[in-house]
């Protein structure tokens, strides 16, 4: 039995954040009514019954009815307290296991995030035992020997390993590797927006200092503004956007970790310029010369812009190989991934497809919306064919967007992880399909989101009929159009499949607290 | 304020009285508090206020019941494959100047990169034909109510809801059945494009498909295919509803002409009993306002239809006639001069004394119009009846030669800040390099992450017309690199517009130069 130890607690706060009790104070003070918590149930449903493109796939991969959940929402809705619908409402869309899809929590929750101020990641020993090491931290919670390199025992008293399990097990990735990772992210951050809050205020941790000291500490969890723009609270993803597919929820942290723990001059670019979303340096391993291209994000405007980057980056450096690193993408403007992969590739790629579901809903926006004519047909004929996915088209093509551009000929392997997600499933896919190089995967399968994603704001342009405004800000996004894979893998869903990597890579300490080293090592070798 | 307006007063009511002299008593609220012979005591209210003697002719403003404001910025689409057979053959146009070049990608980057001037160009341009409510609304960000004029799509009469449903693209015959028909229970509108073509073409079966909705609050646009039979049907089915109402057809005749040289068979429409109202159509294959169509419109029936319909007649399809239509979801609000009504007028220059009012108007052309009253409020009108009628925040705008006073920029409105040099100004940027305008508005857009409604969210507007080719770039955000947008379509029927009509050769247009002489 280990001594007892005095718990420590930082003496600072973490700048521009509230408490989360006082946050959730101002919430309580005043709730949403019951008559708009009816009116986003029904939009829940008409939204997933009549345009989630994944709800066949859902039902049978995942045993879950979310239509009936629903129902049944709206029949006991009444004793529930603000906080208690939110978290049912979030939990059918949590049981689709799609990230693409979930309900956006309502003002004053739209561009909010809870944070304890550090990160965890994990790592492995050779013999499997696992680690779990603060890696980042802001500087006003460094005490009692809590900082950079502490390694977390428990939580709240619960065995960390378990700890991140159950934490895991509320998560809505659609692989295992998927919500492991998403589990353990979310231990220390979590959009408040896209989730409830935690459903406590501060968290007790057991550790080992640097320096190897058992200890234990109590860190409140805050809350701080993900985004804001002309001083109002901002989503960190665009509401209007055809071809975006992310995980809104990874790319909140993304941003706000990119707030907290990137150098100075990368905090300061703005959230979605190029210099934000790509990076790029020349690395020398084992006396060879290559290219490091970094991609945190497809969150950006257009394709043509993004690949333009791409190009003038690969363009200029080291001609003998290039290690494209995904991890942690959460996805982002589809067109702009694929035209990526063009300039990554001496020859024409082949972009994966889209189908809609053939409702009358999705006919009905087909025939509304003029982008979509292609669509039509196939979802007109279902009534006789009986399809449940209409044809499937691609959104784009992209050697006509990056006609002109430079493409980069030289070796290529491609980083992935469970976090790498829809928009970067996609990247990853088209560089295993269309031959670009392996896959190196610090995980089995990248994160296996496959879509296109909409707001239900942006649907209502062109369905104003059937959709109705929502309540006080609150949204919904809503997997539209079903992605598949093109050339050798032609019609195979990326969603909850995801992209196998070729070869594995257990992260190592020196990969955790360092730059990486082993891992780039490992893709290196990839090249020779 | 408010106001009395004297003049020559055509009220287009139900008896179709002309006061002359007469005045109009426009209220605070922005509606008629009274139309009165000329020296009458005025109502209650009105002692003090302040009368403009027009000297003209004052009528209910126009309306124009079919447009597609997004391309109202374009000039004639000369397309080489006339005349078509159907409405979704010229949208497969690749010979140059083809569809996608010509309408789908200006529009589509003006109505992103420069929407409120867009929006607001369009605007003048009918209102400068003395138009105060016109259908056409494009799809869009968040709702545009008409920053000058009434947009019909978006108005919200009398009860602050919207009820009027609108498709220029054609909708499924399940969702006509099931979902569009049980709403057009005598509150609500459906404005819908149907059977566009030539007789005897595949589009017929749109009518097919509509035969749930033949209700009353049905305005349907075109019909071009249809025969006399389906006249007699359409009102039939109105009729059993309620056999005091009218089925309601929107005639434009220009457009017609000019893709398909032929239209709407509106001589069996009437004898049938339909109501019939003019619709100017977009610019790519129409008039510049309703103004010009009501020339078409009297062209045609003095040399093709044998006069059928009187001078009169012809005025109502963009007075009472529309109005009566839009009534069903509105009351009666608008086409009439009328106690309790909206104070949408038009002032309009006697200019053949030798004439009555109804010829006048037909005959007028845009230098005739005097001014332009929308809710009230005075938007468009010469120095002197701007100033009269109390308008503020004016600019200079030149029309056939004319100098006139347009209010484009309404106080108090955070959303829409451009004056007119501002509308002109933006505008003639996005020309001036089209793929930059573009990506600086894709920016904004994906940078935008709160609510659409937000005024200060970006607005984007979006096509409600076919799209054709856009290729690979749409979905990709992206427009061709060689992009051009064209000059902005003049405001008037000017020398070019006219030069363009005589190249098409279509004989049923060729009237329309005379009435420009």
């Amino acid at each position: 039995m280990s001594p007892t130890v005095a718990i420590a607690e930082p003496a600072r706060a973490l700048p521009d954040s509230t408490g989360l009790q006082e946050f959730m104070e101002r919430v309580e003070a005043d709730p949403l009514p019951l008559a708009a918590r009816y009116q986003l149930v029904a939009a829940a449903r008409v939204l997933l019954e009549e345009l989630y493109v994944h709800l066949p796939l859902k039902r049978a991969m995942h045993a879950t009815d979310p239509v009936q959940r629903l129902r049944l929402l709206e029949r006991r809705l009444q004793p529930f307290s603000e906080l208690q619908f939110h978290t049912e409402l979030t939990d059918v869309f949590r049981g689709l296991r799609d990230l693409h899809t979930g309900y956006q929590l309502p003002d004053p929750y739209r561009g909010q995030v809870a944070t304890l101020g550090f990160l965890i990641e994990r790592y492995a020993d050779p013999d499997g035992t696992p680690h779990h090491i603060v890696s980042k931290i802001d500087s006003s919670l460094v005490h009692a020997g809590f900082d950079v390199g502490a390694e977390l025992t428990a939580w709240n008293g619960v065995p960390i390993e378990r700890a991140i399990e159950r934490n895991a097990a509320a998560q809505a990735g659609s692989n295992l590797d998927a919500r492991l990772a998403r589990g353990l992210e979310s231990l220390t951050l979590r959009p408040l927006r896209t989730g409830p809050p935690p459903d406590e205020y501060q968290v007790l941790l057991s550790y080992r200092s640097p320096g190897g000291r058992r200890r234990e500490t109590r860190v409140p969890w805050r809350v701080r503004a993900a985004e804001q723009r002309a001083g109002r609270v901002q989503d960190p993803v665009p509401t209007l956007a055809t071809s975006l597919g992310i995980d809104v929820g990874s790319e909140v942290r993304r941003q706000v970790k990119r707030t907290l723990f990137a150098p100075p001059q990368a905090r300061r670019s703005a959230a979605r310029a190029l210099r934000g979303v790509v990076s790029h340096r020349t690395l020398r391993i084992r006396g060879r010369s290559y290219g490091y291209l970094r991609i945190f994000s497809f969150n950006v405007a257009g394709a043509r812009s993004f690949a333009e980057e791409v190009a003038r980056i690969v363009g200029s450096g080291p001609a003998g190989g290039l290690i494209v690193d995904i991890r942690g993408n959460p996805g982002g403007h589809v067109p702009a991934a694929e035209s990526a992969l063009q300039v990554l590739s001496a020859h024409p790629v082949a972009p994966v497809s889209f189908s809609l579901p053939t409702t009358r809903a999705a006919l009905a926006l087909a025939r509304s919306n003029p982008a979509f004519r292609v669509w039509t047909n196939s979802i007109r004929a279902a009534v006789e064919t009986g399809e449940v996915y209409s044809q499937a088209f691609p959104l784009t093509d992209p050697e006509a967007v990056t006609a002109g551009l430079p493409r980069y000929p030289g070796p290529k392997v491609l980083i992935t992880d469970a976090l790498s997600y829809s928009a970067a499933d996609i990247f990853a896919a088209g560089f295993q399909d269309n031959g670009l190089g392996p896959v190196l995967g610090t995980a089995r399968r990248t994160g296996a989101g496959g879509a296109n994603v909409w707001t239900h704001e942006l649907l209502r342009v062109w369905l104003p009929e059937l959709l109705d405004e929502l309540p006080r800000g609150a949204g919904f996004r809503v997997a539209l159009r079903r992605a598949t894979r093109a050339r050798g893998n032609v019609d195979v869903p990326l969603e909850d499949l995801g992209v196998q990597a070729d070869e594995l890579h257990h992260l190592t300490r020196r990969d955790v607290t360092g730059r990486n080293q082993d891992l780039l090592a490992a893709a290196a070798t990839l090249l020779a | 304020m408010a106001l009395i307006l004297r003049g020559t007063v055509v009220t287009c009511d139900d008896d179709h009285r002309i006061l002359d002299p007469g005045d109009v008593y426009v209220g605070d609220d922005g509606r008629v508090a009274a139309v009165r012979p000329a020296g009458q005591a005025p109502p209650a209210g009105f002692s003090q206020a302040p009368l403009a003697d027009t000297g003209g002719l004052i009528l209910p403003g126009l309306i124009d019941l079919h447009s597609h404001l997004l391309y109202n910025t374009l000039p004639l689409w000369e397309a080489v494959g006339v005349p078509y057979q159907h409405h979704d053959r010229w949208v497969g146009e690749k010979h140059p100047p083809d569809y996608s070049t010509s309408v789908t990608w200006p529009a589509k980057v003006l109505g992103q990169a420069a929407p409120e001037a867009l929006l607001k160009y369009v605007e003048v341009k009918a209102l400068i034909g003395g138009t105060t409510a016109i259908q056409g609304a494009p799809l869009s960000t968040r709702a545009v109510d008409g920053w000058l004029l009434r947009i019909i799509d978006n108005e919200k009469l009398p009860a602050g809801a919207d009820m009027v449903m609108t498709a220029a693209l054609q909708l499924d015959a399940e969702v006509l059945r099931e979902e569009r028909a049980p709403k057009l229970d005598g509150t609500r509108l459906l404005i819908y494009h149907v059977a566009e073509g030539r007789l005897g073409t595949i589009v017929h079966r749109e009518f097919e498909d509509l035969e749930p909705c033949l209700k009353p609050g049905l305005i349907g646009v075109h019909a071009t295919a249809l025969t006399a039979a389906d006249f007699k049907k359409w009102q039939s089915a109105v009729a059993a509803i309620n056999s005091e109402e009218k089925a309601t057809v929107v005639w434009s005749p220009f457009s017609n002409y000019w893709l398909y040289h032929d239209t709407t068979n509106v001589v069996e429409a009437d004898k049938k009993g339909l109501r019939i109202a003019l619709g100017s159509d977009w610019s790519p294959s129409g008039t510049k306002n309703v103004l010009g169509e009501l020339k078409v419109a009297d062209a045609v029936n003095r040399h093709e239809l044998g006069g059928r319909f009187s001078d009169r007649e012809l005025c109502d399809m963009v007075t009472a006639n529309p109005g009566d239509a839009l009534a069903t979801a509105w009351g009666p609000h608008v086409g009439r001069l009328q106690r309790g009504g909206a104070a949408d007028l038009l002032v309009l220059e006697h200019h053949d004394p030798a004439q009555d009012a109804y010829r006048n108007l037909i005959d007028a052309t845009e230098r005739h119009i005097r001014l332009v009253m929308v809710r009230g409020k005075p938007f468009y009108g010469t120095p002197s009846l701007m100033k009269a009628a109390g308008a503020t925040d004016t600019d200079a705008i030149t029309v056939a030669g004319s100098r006139r006073r347009v209010a484009v920029r309404e106080p108090g409105r955070t959303d829409a800040q451009l004056d007119w040099p501002g509308v002109k100004r933006a505008l003639e940027k996005v020309r001036d390099d089209p793929v930059a305008a573009w990506r600086t508005s894709q920016d904004a857009l994906a940078d935008w992450g709160g609510p659409l409604d937000d005024p200060e969210a970006p607005l984007a507007l979006f096509g409600d017309m076919p799209e054709g080719d856009t290729g690979a770039f749409a979905a990709a955000g992206e427009v061709p690199l060689d992009l051009v947008v064209p000059r902005m379509d003049p405001l008037t029927h000017d020398a070019a517009f006219l030069a363009a009509v005589a190249r098409a050769g279509v004989p049923q247009l060729q009237h329309l130069a005379g009435y420009y002489r």
